[in-house]
């Protein structure tokens, strides 16, 4: 039972019955249902032959009694009429020889006896113990009564004690005799003689004139036909009884007398209604019950009764006979008799049967005890099979063949089991302790207490510590992590589900000292009382340095890819971007994340699709480098790329750099040459115009056209000298040939040279110079400073309307002097404030021409200030005039 | 009846000298502008055989007159100094008489505007 509740476990299973109950109960309930069915037919069988039994013997006791009763009666009157033959033949002179030697003949006689009308009476009287004696009455001498002995012969003996003296003549036999004139019965009397009660055949006897002669009886004393009766064995406890049809008793087969003694000593009949024996008086009040009055029952009636608690057979016999008895003969049997024995035999059946069933249960049990030993037996092995324990397969002491070889098969197999588990464990112990991996096994209970099951030997390869260290402090493993990972890696315990794993990487100190990486993934499930948690931990110290180190390449790499102006694309052979890099110089142009994944044309418009996937096919097929320039719209200018297609094993790398400056400083140099090459071109097509012309010889005769065309091929060489000279000079500034001698300058000074230079321009363009006087000190090149300022006056000047006058003013800032050039001129459009100060870049081009200008001096003004550190710039209202500033900063040192 | 011929040239010096030279030494007769505007104006109120379109000119081009003199159908030769072979390419998309660059010879000049243009000279 223990085992089946261990069976049973934690969760509720369906209805379990053991197996004895099992193999009981069937056997039981079969047992119980032959027997009880077997019992019941043999008991219903046998009532009814017990009945049929019964009928038929009471029938034939009823019989045989009658029989035997009107035999009794017969002879009674028999003898009268024997005792009225002899009379009559020939009167015996010893009637009391005669009538003795005729009782002795017919011993069923009580009494039998003589009387005349004289009042003379002979009786032979049968008294107990067989004695005879003769009551003798003889008017002649008295009228008392004699009672004298009389032996074997009849002779006669001693005097006895006489009897109460009566006349014959009143007794009811003489009477009923009398009143009959023949052969009757008379009504049943008590003797006076004796006390019993009898019943009487009389005879009267009457001589040829009809006179009586004498009155003949012979006695049938009730007692014996009442000691016949109790001859008579019907069943055990059958009772036979006569009554006469008033009710009044006659015999029976009791013990009972049929009267009782009243207080004068005489016997007194009673009704069978008030019989002191309980069968009878109940067996009389049925009959009346059933047929109204006993004189109703004229044929012979079978019945069968219940009284009280029990049922009794019930035979009515009525006996009859022409001289004057009407009697009813009652057979009473109680069915128990009968019912008796098979109630016997069926206590003795179910005995038998309860006898069966318990031995049967007995054998079931032990049967079932041993099988079930058995199996449990087995049950407990495999069990024990299943939890490892294989020393625990057992010899089966069983007689069932099958459970034997079933046992014998487990023992085997416990045998085989252990020999491949202790193969396992050995190879298991080797590979744990040659493994570089860690494995521990380990409880924790619903409030994180940590019991350890097991630590392989190879713990101490890993963490230093032995695996009897570890079990020997149950906190060593924990106090020995690094603090900053010991939250992060206790959140996981105990775990949050039923069953699962995790994966966690820490730093442990180690036994040497040093802090190591360890990998550690531990599987978990749920039982009742915790958790069991399986971790395989590696020293991953070395891995983590590698993938440091990698992490810092990769880092490193990026940054390098990343400081690369290109974008760099890994894509497959189909164009598919896997990976991308944009430098951090480069505005973003593709979202890594909207690109990865994505190919080229998804990327890009059809007609750059097209041509990444061509160079990528060349690249791959070729394995080199294949180089292509791209242009395209971008945020309202012409983006220009260069792309190197490169294939690199199964992918291409693709290396996009923006080139749109390059190409706008080519096409800005292409026009700057265009532009030199027209201000070239046109001094030189003047100057070789005019000197071809006078080559001709045309104007040999016309002297003035001749002077003419040397102006003009003088004014164009003139103009020619100042280009070279300004492009010259830029160059020197822009490519930093020129090196600046800085010195404090008086600004004043610088000032006044600049306008000495430009005076006889001022007069002839009718302006006036404004200077406000000043005594600022500048750190700066002296002379670059006065051409600087010789142009942007000699600006003014030019652009200044007649009459007006031009300012120039220095002023102090915190750390720089501003130079401003105020003129009242036509002014400059906003958009081109910037660009004037490019080369070539007049506000009109035809003014230069007009104005003598070369279209430099700007751009030349802007590289002198900055190469001073400074700043040069326009302000202008359109139409009122212009102001070109710019500052020089101060030396650091004059500003400390 | 002497050929007259437009001069349009923003350069006072070329143009002084393009027209002596036409004048002198091919005897046609010629009218200066100093710009696009001031030449399509003559070309419409004037006479003119032939014109002598510069090319670099601020305002407006000498490509933009052309558009503008198109429409006269007074055959153009271009007198310019943009000579690189992109120019080139571009001016041979226009139906212009001839191309003659800068520095020209003045000895030569007369000669190559009436090869241009079938004159005898």
């Amino acid at each position: 039972m223990m085992f089946l509740r261990f069976l049973r476990g934690e969760k509720r299973r369906s209805l379990e019955i053991p197996l004895g109950l099992v193999l009981t109960i069937p056997f039981v309930l079969l047992t119980v249902g032959t027997t009880g069915l077997v019992g019941y037919l043999s008991w219903q069988n046998g009532q009814r032959s017990t009945r049929d039994l019964a009928n038929q013997l009471i029938q034939q006791v009823g019989q045989q009694a009658d029989i035997h009763i009107r035999d009794y009666l017969e002879t009674a009157q028999m003898m009268n009429a024997n005792h009225a033959n002899a009379l009559l033949l020939n009167v015996p002179n010893n009637l009391e020889q005669y009538l003795c030697r005729q009782l002795q003949l017919y011993p069923a006689v009580t009494a039998t006896h003589f009387s005349d009308p004289a009042g003379n009476f002979i009786g032979i009287v049968r008294k107990s113990k067989g004695q005879i004696a003769v009551h003798e009455r003889k008017i002649t001498i008295d009228q008392t009564v004699r009672a004298i002995a009389l032996d074997r012969n009849c002779r006669r003996g001693q005097t006895l004690t006489p009897p109460d003296a009566f006349d014959p003549r009143d007794r009811p036999w003489y009477q009923s005799a009398i009143r009959a004139k023949q052969a009757v019965w008379s009504p049943i009397f008590a003797w006076k003689a004796a006390p019993r009660i009898s019943t009487n055949a009389a005879l009267p006897v009457y001589d040829a004139g009809g006179g009586l002669r004498y009155v003949l009886g012979t006695s049938l004393v009730l007692s014996d036909i009442s000691n016949y009766l109790r001859t008579l064995k019907i069943g055990r406890s059958g009772q036979v009884f006569i009554l006469e049809r008033n009710g009044l008793f006659v015999a029976s087969s009791t013990e009972k007398e049929p009267f009782i003694i009243a207080q004068n000593r005489q016997p007194q009949r009673r009704s069978v209604f008030e019989s002191d024996v309980p069968l009878l008086r109940s067996s009389a009040a049925y009959l009346q019950q059933q047929f109204g009055r006993l004189e109703n029952i004229d044929q012979p009636q079978q019945s069968i009764a219940k009284f009280g608690r029990s049922n009794y057979f019930l035979q009515t016999i009525p006996i009859t006979d022409p001289r004057g008895i009407n009697w009813l003969m009652l057979v009473v049997v109680p069915e128990a008799d009968f019912v008796e024995q098979i109630n016997a035999n069926t206590r003795t059946t179910i005995l038998l049967s309860l006898g069966a069933l318990i031995s049967s249960i007995l054998v079931g049990l032990w049967i079932t005890r041993s099988i079930v030993r058995s199996i449990r037996h087995l049950g407990q092995v495999s069990f024990a099979l299943s939890n490892g324990e294989w020393n625990k397969v057992t010899q089966l002491h069983s007689q069932i063949a099958e459970l034997q070889v079933l046992n014998r098969s487990f023992q085997r197999m416990a045998n085989r089991v252990q020999q491949s588990f202790d193969l396992t464990q050995a190879r298991l112990n080797d590979i744990l302790s040659s493994t570089i991996t860690a494995i521990c096994r380990f409880r924790v209970d619903d409030q994180g207490q940590i019991t350890y099951e097991y630590f392989s030997p190879s713990n101490a390869a890993v963490f230093g510590y032995t695996a009897e260290e570890f079990m020997r402090d149950s906190f060593l493993w924990r106090s020995r992590i690094h603090p900053d990972d010991q939250a992060n890696l206790l959140s996981n315990i105990p775990p949050q589900s039923e069953e699962g794993s995790f994966s966690t990487e820490y730093r442990f100190y180690h036994k040497d000292g040093s802090l190591r990486w360890i990998l550690d993934s531990v599987k978990f499930r749920r039982d009742e009382t915790g958790w069991i948690l399986t971790g395989v931990a590696i020293d991953n110290t070395a891995h983590k340095q590698a993938e440091q180190a990698l992490s810092e390449s990769e880092a490193t790499k990026n940054q390098i890819l990343r400081a690369i102006p290109d974008l760099i694309i890994w894509m497959n052979a189909d164009g598919t971007c896997l990976d991308l890099i944009e430098s951090s110089s480069q505005p973003t142009l593709y979202p890594q994340l909207e690109a990865i994944g994505k190919n080229s044309l998804q990327l890009l418009p059809p007609d750059l699709a097209q041509a990444r996937i061509k160079a990528i096919e060349q690249a791959r097929e070729s394995g080199e480098m294949i180089v292509y320039e791209q242009q395209f719209p971008f945020s309202n200018t012409m983006r220009y790329e260069e792309v190197r297609v490169i294939s690199v094993g199964d992918r291409v790398l693709v290396m996009v750099r923006d080139i749109s400056d390059r190409h706008r400083i080519d096409r800005l140099k292409n026009e700057f040459i265009s532009v030199v090459s027209h201000e070239l071109r046109t001094p030189l097509t003047a100057i070789q115009g005019c000197l071809g012309l006078l080559e001709t010889g045309i104007y040999d005769q016309r002297p003035e056209k001749a002077k003419r065309m040397l102006h003009l091929a003088l004014l164009n060489s003139d103009r020619l000298v100042r280009l070279v000279n300004d492009i010259l000079d830029l160059e020197r500034l822009d490519s930093g040939k020129v090196e600046l001698i800085k010195e404090k300058c008086n600004a004043q000074e610088l000032i006044q040279k600049a306008v000495e230079g430009v005076s006889a321009i001022a007069d002839q363009n009718g302006v006036t110079l404004s200077i406000e006087p000043t005594d600022l000190q500048v750190w700066a090149a002296p002379d670059p400073i006065i051409q600087t300022l010789t142009n942007l006056i000699c600006n003014a000047i030019k652009f200044s309307p007649p009459d007006s006058t031009v300012s120039i003013s220095v002023q102090a800032q915190p750390d720089a002097v501003l130079f401003q050039i105020k003129d009242h001129g036509r002014g400059i459009p906003t958009e081109k404030l910037e660009t004037v100060f490019g080369r070539f870049q007049q506000v009109d081009v035809s003014d230069s021409r007009q104005k003598g200008g070369t279209g430099l001096g700007l751009a030349i003004c802007q590289s002198i200030v900055q190469q001073h550190g400074g700043n040069i710039w326009a302000e202008s209202i359109l139409g009122q005039g212009s102001i070109f500033c710019f500052t020089l900063p101060n030396r650091i040192e004059d500003t400390l | 009846m002497t050929k007259r011929i437009l001069v349009i040239d923003d350069e006072d010096s070329i143009r002084e000298l393009a027209c002596a030279c036409l004048e002198d030494l091919g005897n046609w007769d010629t009218i200066a502008a100093a710009n696009g505007r001031e030449g399509i104006l003559i070309a419409g109120t004037e006479a003119i055989d032939a014109i002598l379109l510069d090319v670099s000119m601020p305002d407006m081009d000498g490509i933009e007159c052309y558009e503008l003199l198109k429409p006269f159908t007074i055959p153009i030769i271009l007198l310019t100094a943009k000579v690189l072979p992109e120019d080139r390419s571009r001016f041979s998309q226009l139906a212009i008489a001839g191309i003659i660059p800068k520095p020209f010879n003045p000895a030569l000049i007369c000669e190559q505007i009436a090869d241009f243009l079938n004159w005898d000279f």
